[in-house]
């Protein structure tokens, strides 16, 4: 039997689950008034309705106590209106974002933010994920500049402007992206772009924990377009340059200078498809303590590690997943809340586990935005930090 | 003895609380807290506190919120959209003695700082360690990091380094029922709602910032600094969308038209050339390798749009000069008229050849003079009318063509603000980006934070029904401006 795989799923598959939950139903509106029936389905029949995109990020979220209905986006996947001279394009929510590289890319633009294979705008949106790119460029909350969502009581919100800055009413777009669906469906959305970059060149460094943290001070310093971590086990870090010719030469032989093992790699890949590993945990530090956390981390046994180095961000893996897990995860929540970070569990023993610490006062404030925009509760329900 | 009137009790719980010397009341210590720089609009708060620390802002917070009185946050006044005004009185909470910076962490390139800290300062105090804070609004020697954080403010370089909301990570906030809560903090992409990037640009109507966890940025190691010289506004505007198409994003690309650039040349006498139709100042910065060739590159660009002449800042004190004359350029527009208003939208930059041509149309059909200097590279405009304060009939002409300029923003898919908020100036406005749903979910929003009205009231939102505690609508300094329109 081909069961649902949790926490992702492929393109075309017939199932769809969260951490191992099947959706009891799944359903691929083909345009804005087909969505609005679905919500309107929802509210009637009071059934818990996750948006999905390409079903790369479903793993961040507490797992819900229901999954009646999923809405698969993919269908709307229309790129509309594009200026270039204006650094603007709009397209809907269920557009890939490598559909949307190879358009911007005609015109030598990009949206610098990345995506697993499959990922979608609105998917990369809603669960505010952002590659290598967040530590030059930011993540989706800088680049959104407008949307068209749907809330869960039915009503359409115009969200921002075609325009790169706007500071009319409340930011809602910024509020949308990281939400995972629970306050509003996006059916479409306008980013602003950039100049795709004239050169790239990329450094790998083989390195230890304590060397890999002298290679992210040099990095930051030389303005580096991202600074990776991997330790699969062997650590590496990886930096890019990219920009002006003259100026990605320039950096390229400072690091050089210091760091004569770099080696030269192939372009920068983007993030890598959900893993397979059965226990996955991402905690996010000051970019300084980011290091020192991955030793304590890994102190207590071994661990694959993906790291965004200039933003303190990294994602930990092993094999082991099950009950088994509980201890490593409470050590390394230990850790990282001594360090005075965050940290979230994407797959593991989830269950009835709060999925996302430490608990923060602000989030009883999220919980009454929930309520004011979703108030029959249909909208991805149990998933946000909390569990509302 | 006689009873106090609630309002001399409130004050008199007030000057327990905090001293006398930090609360003011009498009617000529209120006269200087009249109007923010959107001075058409005045109204006295009913009294004006300094407090000094997150704890005596939430004291104050919550004597108010039990006595049913407006809160109305204010740093440094400078705001042009009616944000610090005291729409219906209230308690004015002043920022001015929490001006300190708390913390800074120079390997992670972050600041906390107190809300009444002025923006220069805070850049000036992280100079020698090469780092910086992005947003530099005009008004930067004066206005604080709390009115930036308030009105999501942006400046000239935000072009390329994006406006405030892009620099905050944390807040401290006060609510108005006095309780305090943290939002976000210092590192990066903590779970939840982004309630940070929500409160950032809220105009004070959610509670009153009193920590602020800023990111710094890195001073460029070099800068090229040009001044293209055009002879019409047209190649003028051309120019901008060439040298976007180009894949240069400049740090700063800034227009000046004719009667700017007169008044800025008679105020600093940079050597504007005074029979330029429009100039552009563009900025280029980062590493010193290659910068030199994108400024060719820039200037070839410029020409060929039809640049008469592109001029190079010869030194850092020439470019000093330069900016100098564009961040004070509205103050210098002051030997034309007694008064001038700024006008606030955002149209694509790709449409700035007709929409100048329609501003000067609409100068006209109102028989007003309007100036031009503004952000061109985000098409973020700022048409300056200049007009007589003394004459009811222009001032009116001047609010009616300001709400056409809007008008033209919104339907090119633009914004009726982009940097000075909506206060209480752009209310009736809201209307041309918004509609009831939108507007409904706004205040859904708002109520969540302040449910019975008394934050900044009168602000942001138009038409809010009233609570039964306060009946706070903005409604005077509101009749004041309806009355002009």
């Amino acid at each position: 039997m081909s069961g649902p795989v949790a926490g992702g799923w492929s393109p075309g598959a017939a199932d769809v689950a969260i951490d191992g939950l099947p959706a009891r139903r799944i359903e691929r509106p083909e345009s804005e008034a087909e969505v609005a029936e679905l919500v309107a389905r929802a509210r009637r029949d009071r059934l818990n309705l996750v948006p999905i995109g390409g079903g790369t990020a479903l793993s961040i979220g507490n797992v819900p106590r229901r999954f009646d209905l999923a809405v698969d986006l993919r269908n709307l996947d229309q790129i509309g209106a594009y200026s270039a001279p204006d650094l603007v394009v709009t397209a809907q929510a269920g557009t890939r974002l490598s559909d949307l590289d190879t358009f911007l890319a005609a015109s030598s633009q990009v949206l610098p933010l990345e995506g697993p294979p499959g990922a979608t705008l609105g998917g990369i949106a809603a669960a505010e994920q952002a590659g290598r790119h967040r530590f030059s460029r930011g993540t989706p909350r800088d680049w959104l500049i407008g949307a068209r969502a749907l809330t869960g009581d039915g009503r359409w919100l115009k969200i921002g402007a075609k325009v790169v800055k706007n500071v009319a009413g409340y930011d809602v777009g910024r509020l949308l992206c990281g939400s995972l669906g629970s306050l509003a469906i996006f059916t479409e959305l306008t980013f602003k772009v950039a100049p795709r970059p004239q050169t790239a060149a990329v450094w790998r460094i083989a390195t230890t924990l304590a060397g890999a943290e002298s290679i992210r001070q040099l990095a930051v310093h030389l303005g580096a377009a991202s600074i990776e971590l991997t330790a699969r086990p062997e650590i590496a870090v990886e930096v890019a340059f990219e920009g002006e010719p003259d100026a990605v030469a320039w950096q390229s032989e400072r690091l050089v200078a210091r760091f004569a093992r770099a080696e030269q790699a192939d372009a920068a890949g983007g993030p890598e498809a959900p893993s397979s590993q059965e226990l996955v945990w991402t905690f996010g530090v000051l970019p300084d303590r980011l290091c020192r956390a991955l030793e304590r981390c890994l102190a207590g046994g071994p661990a694959g590690v993906a790291a965004h180095l200039g933003s303190g961000i990294a994602t930990l893996t092993a094999a082991s997943g099950g009950p088994e897990a509980v201890g490593r995860l409470q050590a390394w929540s230990f850790e990282i809340e001594a360090l005075g970070g965050w940290w979230r569990l994407e797959r593991g023993p989830k269950d009835g586990r709060e999925c996302f610490g430490p608990t923060r006062a602000e989030w009883a404030i999220a919980a009454e935005i929930k309520k004011a925009m979703d108030p029959d509760g249909i909208l991805s329900v149990g998933r946000m930090p909390g569990g509302f | 003895m006689h009873e106090l009137s609630p309002m001399k009790a409130f004050i008199a719980s007030l000057e327990k609380l905090l001293g006398r010397d930090r609360v003011l009341h009498t009617p000529a210590a209120r006269m200087a807290y009249e109007c923010d720089a959107l001075t058409i609009a005045k109204h006295r708060p009913d009294v004006v506190v300094l407090p000094e620390s997150t704890q005596e802002v939430s004291a104050v917070c919550k004597l108010a919120h039990a006595t049913g009185v407006a809160v109305v946050p204010r740093g440094a006044g400078t705001g042009l959209s009616g944000g610090a005004l005291a729409a219906d009185g209230g308690v004015m909470i002043a920022t001015a003695r929490m001006n300190r910076i708390l913390a800074v962490d120079v390997p992670n390139r972050r600041a906390v700082v107190q809300p009444g800290l002025v923006n220069t300062p805070l850049s000036e105090a992280v100079r020698s360690e090469g780092l910086g804070f992005a947003p530099d609004p005009s008004s930067q020697f004066a206005c604080t990091l709390g009115g930036n954080v308030a009105e999501n403010a942006g400046g000239p370089h935000t072009l390329k380094y994006g406006v405030t909301t892009n620099h905050v990570l944390g807040l401290t906030v006060v609510r108005s029922d006095g309780s305090i809560v943290t939002l976000g903090g210092t590192a990066e992409g903590l779970p939840g709602y982004d309630l940070v990037g929500l409160f950032v640009g809220s105009e004070g109507t959610l509670g009153v910032a009193t920590e602020i966890v800023v990111k710094l940025v890195a001073l460029p190691e070099a800068v090229r600094t040009m001044l293209a010289v055009f002879d019409s506004i047209a190649h003028a505007s051309d120019a901008v969308g060439a040298l976007i198409r180009s894949g240069i994003v400049p740090a700063a690309l800034e227009m000046m038209d004719n009667l700017v650039i007169r008044a800025v040349e008679a105020a600093y006498g940079f050597g504007f050339p005074l029979d330029a139709a429009a100039v552009l100042i563009v900025e280029l910065d980062g590493l010193a390798a290659g910068l030199d060739r994108q400024a060719v590159r820039a200037s070839d660009i410029l020409k060929a749009s039809g640049a008469r002449e592109v001029r190079l800042a010869k030194d850092e004190a020439d470019r000093q000069l330069l900016w100098k004359s564009r961040k004070r350029a509205v103050g210098a527009l002051g030997r034309y008229a007694p008064a001038h208003a700024t006008q606030d939208g955002v149209i694509p930059p790709s449409k700035l050849p007709e929409v100048l041509a329609q501003i000067a149309r609409i100068a006209d059909r109102y028989r007003i003079r309007i100036a031009n200097v503004f952000h061109a590279g985000d098409g973020n405009l700022h048409p300056i009318a200049l007009f007589d304060d003394r004459d009811e009939d222009e001032i009116r002409r001047v609010i009616a063509a300001g709400g056409e300029i809007l008008r033209l923003c919104a339907s090119l898919g633009g914004s009726i603000t982009g940097e000075h908020g909506i206060g209480i100036e752009k209310l009736a406005h809201m209307e041309l980006l918004f509609g009831p749903d939108d507007l409904f979910i706004q205040d859904a929003i708002r109520r969540i934070w302040d449910p019975e009205g008394l934050m900044n009231p009168g602000k942001l939102l138009p038409q809010r029904a009233c609570g039964e505690v306060a009946r706070f609508s903005g409604a005077t300094a509101r009749a004041q401006l309806g009355g002009l329109r």
